[in-house]
């Protein structure tokens, strides 16, 4: 028996990031939004309190703000001729989980992607003919530029309040910002951060090397400062625990901060908290969804009738809702046929250890998640790739995150794993090391994808999600590339030792990376290449929006929020301006 | 059975009748120390003390051997009241480049050239850094060594105005401005002035509740996020709270809201205090009056027969640092 609610405009699923853009922005327009939210609510009051909050051990270690991987997981193998196993224990991303999503425990790192980065594919090939993509890569353009979503990316960055220091603005050089950004049309709304000692050794290196290093834009607040929906956030006091943890000062943008107090100061807006939708339902034909059935909190399967239906999920959640809602057609390695599940991507991460003499204290305890130098040389095309054998870059950056007790240890890679020797290593070493992290594109490939297990459930019966990937050859090539260049940083900083790892296959989900997964239910141009349309328009069924990274075609240098951020707005004007007043496809296939 | 062994036993059965008042009325050792000590006689009780915490080099002797404020101490007649937070060793002087304690208790003591008469610190601080019961002026004994010197710097500077503080500021040198705030960051014996008896608990317990999670409806977080659990301070920026006299705190927290005082970083107590009602403000200084400062470990008061402090009882150590300190734990 399922229990049947009354109907509603727009039923949101998950409640993170786009979620709270949309119902802030929908539901004082007088549409009625559901939100169901699989999690529980939290909210900054209580919630994220000190001393509680800086649990490293709840919070780094037992990842308490994530998904419960014994309750949901995914499953995942290298290639189609391994069989995919259950992930018990998350390593190499940090899926979250409850009001906010990923949205409470991101660093805060904002970026903008290159307009290059929309366009890799035609770009590409136009300044290096067609050999320079390896055959097995299936990269493509996106259906929106630079200049489509500038707009979109200023306004995100307002509701946020980032800071950071411009580098082109209106076409005009700035000093002192990343010289390869897109133009902006204004700056900024806060300055940025207090640059730490160990990106100012960074930012010198790389100056004397002829780079320009810059301050990473950063949603870890500078100053108060009001947004435009009137929430008040409050200036960073470089506690160090941003990642894996949620800010108690009001000082990280988050959604609760900053749209979701919109959202539910309207009637409008209902918010469903230990709701997990486990469908989308759509009519007979298959051309409409007529809503979303749900598991409530007290076991009850629930249909909640809408007349638009957006998945605001973490980008493979979405992907999974529609593989399991049997909305368009799976991905088939083999033919290369079916668009859902296609060009699942990542981020290809290297990193380099700067070890110090004892007389250069960084005292990296003194962090946030965003606080950072920069170089973009290396990022997107900025540099000639002629004669390498890739496409894609990464930019370098000295981070200072925090340096907490647990999980901070850097040690020279000859040292013992234990014992005497491990604790002298870590005593002399812990505040005598900068990390860089060479943050690279990943391009999507033939092979890697999100598909149904045929063999593992999860506890509704449902099969889990599989990914299969490993790191592509052109990104491999970038990495080893890109951490080559980020290790010469790393000499001329001063260091005594300075060890580099690349990425390289096998990809392995255990040890920490990013939590950047994308693709899998691509914007395009067409029916025959993206799951949706430049406005995240399912193509198949037209009352339904997937919003998020999975639209990724392939993925940039560069964290994903921010472009996150700005392709939700440039969807809510699209649906503002056209879909609204005729509700439909807004792109022909 | 002989006499004696009757003796013995009616012995052994007070000593552990007094070890169980002990545990469960506290102050024990607060009444021992009066009877038996010639320290301060009326401490707080602390909190557990760690094992590597228990035996603190002393700093007396670099102390004036009696002074004025410890002598008139009264006895604590209020509400239950503790240190909420474990015993830490005397401040570390963080953030301080190369202070002289030593120094630092001549300058209290008025000896920097330029002070006129009366603008010797202990005048209105105590020697000690206890200041006066009547909560006029703070007090500075464990205070957050560097922001003591920053104040003094900012009072120097006029960012910080004040008739009184700022010309005796000017009158310091820099070397002088550090060292004194050294020295009174590491008195851990300066006498304590309870709060007046019989608060308004409603009041405490809207501060307490702003000190352990802040206000939603308002906007404010919690005091602790920056103060440290119990408002214990966090050196080098954030002064501790835990302790100071009420009237003081509150006067501070009026001066911040209406822009009297905004020399905090980024004049981020000026925001907070810009959202706090009238209520808000009394509440808070009220409940960090009553958490008491921060006891610091060596003290024989704090240190009963058989080693056991006497706080360390159920209650106290889960109490520690978190938002029950008011009532929770100790009756006395």
């Amino acid at each position: 028996m399922v229990t049947r609610m009354p109907p509603c405009d727009m039923v949101l699923v998950g409640v993170g990031w786009t979620a709270g853009i949309l119902a802030a922005e929908f539901a004082p327009m007088g549409l009625k939004v559901v939100g169901l939210e699989r999690g529980r609510v939290r909210r900054t009051i209580p919630d994220f309190q000190s001393p509680k909050i800086h649990d490293e051990l709840a919070y780094a270690v037992r990842l308490e703000l994530m998904q419960n991987a014994r309750h949901q997981t995914v499953t995942i193998r290298n290639n189609t001729q391994q069989t995919a196993l259950p992930v018990r224990f998350w390593g190499s991303f940090l899926p979250g989980t409850d009001l906010g999503g990923a949205g409470v425990h991101w660093n805060g790192q904002t970026w903008r992607f290159l307009p290059w980065d929309f366009r890799t594919r035609s770009a590409s090939i136009e300044r290096y003919g067609p050999d320079i993509l390896d055959p097995t890569l299936t990269v493509q353009d996106w259906p929106v530029s630079y200049a489509d979503l500038e707009p979109h990316y200023d306004r995100f960055e307002h509701v946020c309040g980032i800071g950071g220091r411009a580098g082109n603005l209106n076409g005009a050089r700035q000093t002192g910002g990343n010289p390869f950004e897109g133009p902006r049309s204004r700056d900024y709304p806060n300055p940025p951060m207090k640059q730490a000692y160990a990106g100012a050794i960074f930012g010198r290196a790389a100056a004397q090397m002829g780079y320009a290093p810059f301050p990473v834009p950063s949603a870890n607040m500078t100053r108060h400062y009001r947004n435009e929906y009137g929430a008040q956030l409050q200036p960073c006091a470089y506690c160090g625990f941003c990642e894996r943890f949620a800010c108690e000062h009001f000082a990280k943008s988050s959604p609760q901060v900053c749209v979701l107090p919109t959202a539910l100061a309207s009637d409008n807006f209902e918010l469903r908290t230990n709701c997990d939708v486990i469908r989308v339902e759509t009519s007979q034909d298959g051309s409409r969804a007529t809503g979303v059935t749900y598991i409530d909190p007290r076991g009850r399967e629930v249909f909640q009738p809408a007349e638009m239906v957006m998945l605001c999920a973490f980008s493979f959640h979405n992907v999974r809702l529609l593989l399991l809602s049997g909305i368009g057609q799976p991905y088939d390695p083999d033919t290369g046929q079916g668009q859902v599940g296609r060009n699942y991507t990542y981020q290809t991460m290297g990193g380099v250890s700067v070890f110090f003499d004892q007389d250069v204290r960084l005292n990296q305890f003194m962090g946030a998640g965003a606080l950072g130098t920069a170089i973009d040389e290396f990022n997107g095309d900025n540099f000639d790739h002629s004669g390498l054998g890739f496409i894609g870059g990464a930019y370098i950056a000295s981070y200072s995150t925090g340096a907490r007790p647990i999980l901070y240890h850097p040690v020279p890679g000859d040292t013992p794993r234990w014992g005497l020797g491990w604790k002298q290593a870590v005593a002399r070493h812990y505040n005598h090391t900068a990390g860089l992290s060479v943050h690279g594109t990943s391009m999507a490939s033939r092979g890697n994808y999100l598909s149904l297990d045929p063999t593992y459930r999860d506890r509704y019966g449902q099969p889990l999600l599989r990914f299969t990937f490993d790191f592509p050859d052109n990104d491999v090539r970038m990495s080893a590339y890109t951490t080559a260049r980020a290790e010469e940083i790393g000499r001329a900083m001063g260091g005594r030792i300075v060890a580099s790892s690349a990425a390289s296959k096998p990809y392995s989900v255990v040890p920490y990376q990013t939590t950047h997964n994308n693709g899998g239910a691509i914007m395009g141009s067409s029916p025959a290449d993206s799951v949706v349309n430049r406005y995240l328009q399912s193509w198949d069924v037209p009352n339904l929006f997937v919003y998020g990274a999975s639209a990724f075609p392939q993925n940039a240098g560069y964290n994903p929020t921010g472009t996150v951020g700005a392709l939700t707005y440039w969807s809510i004007e699209a649906i503002k301006s056209q879909y609204l007043r005729n509700p439909g496809p807004m792109v022909q296939a | 059975m002989s006499p004696q062994s009757y003796r013995q036993i009616a012995g052994l059965v007070t000593i552990l009748a007094l070890l169980a008042y002990g545990w469960f009325n506290g102050p024990v050792g607060a009444q021992e120390a009066d009877q038996t000590s010639n320290q301060a006689p009326d401490r707080r009780q602390s909190g557990p003390v760690p094992p590597d915490q228990a035996v603190e080099p002393s700093i007396r002797g670099g102390l004036p051997p009696q002074d004025a404020d410890t002598a008139d101490s009264p006895r604590f007649t209020g509400l239950p009241v503790r240190s909420a937070v474990a015993p830490a060793a005397r401040r570390p002087l963080t953030g301080l480049g190369a202070a002289d304690v030593e120094n630092g208790r001549k300058v209290m003591a008025g000896a920097a050239e330029g002070l006129g008469p009366g603008q010797a610190c202990f005048t209105c601080h105590g020697y000690q850094g206890a200041a006066d019961p009547s909560g006029a002026f703070p007090r500075l004994a464990g205070q957050v060594p560097w922001y003591m010197y920053k104040q003094l710097a900012d009072y120097a500077s006029g960012r910080r105005a004040n008739a009184i503080m700022t010309p005796i500021a000017q009158a310091l040198t820099d070397q002088q401005m550090q060292d004194v705030s050294a020295y009174y960051a590491v008195q851990t014996d300066a006498p304590v002035f309870p709060p007046p008896p019989n608060p308004d608990g409603t009041l405490l317990q809207i501060g307490g509740a702003l000190s352990a999670i802040g206000s939603a409806e308002s906007g404010i977080q919690a005091c602790v996020n920056c103060h440290g659990p119990a408002g214990a301070g966090v050196p080098p920026a954030y002064p501790q709270l835990a302790g100071q006299y009420a009237t003081y705190l509150e006067q501070t927290l009026r001066a911040y809201r209406s822009g009297e005082r905004n020399n905090s970083p980024l004049n981020i107590m000026g925001y907070i205090a810009s959202r706090m009602s009238d209520e808000q403000i009394r509440g808070a200084a009220l409940y960090f009056a009553h958490v008491g400062p921060i006891e610091l470990a060596g003290s024989a008061a704090s240190v009963t027969a058989g080693g056991r402090t006497p706080s360390a009882m159920p209650g106290t150590a889960l109490g520690a640092g978190g938002p029950a300190a008011v009532g929770s734990g100790t009756t006395r």
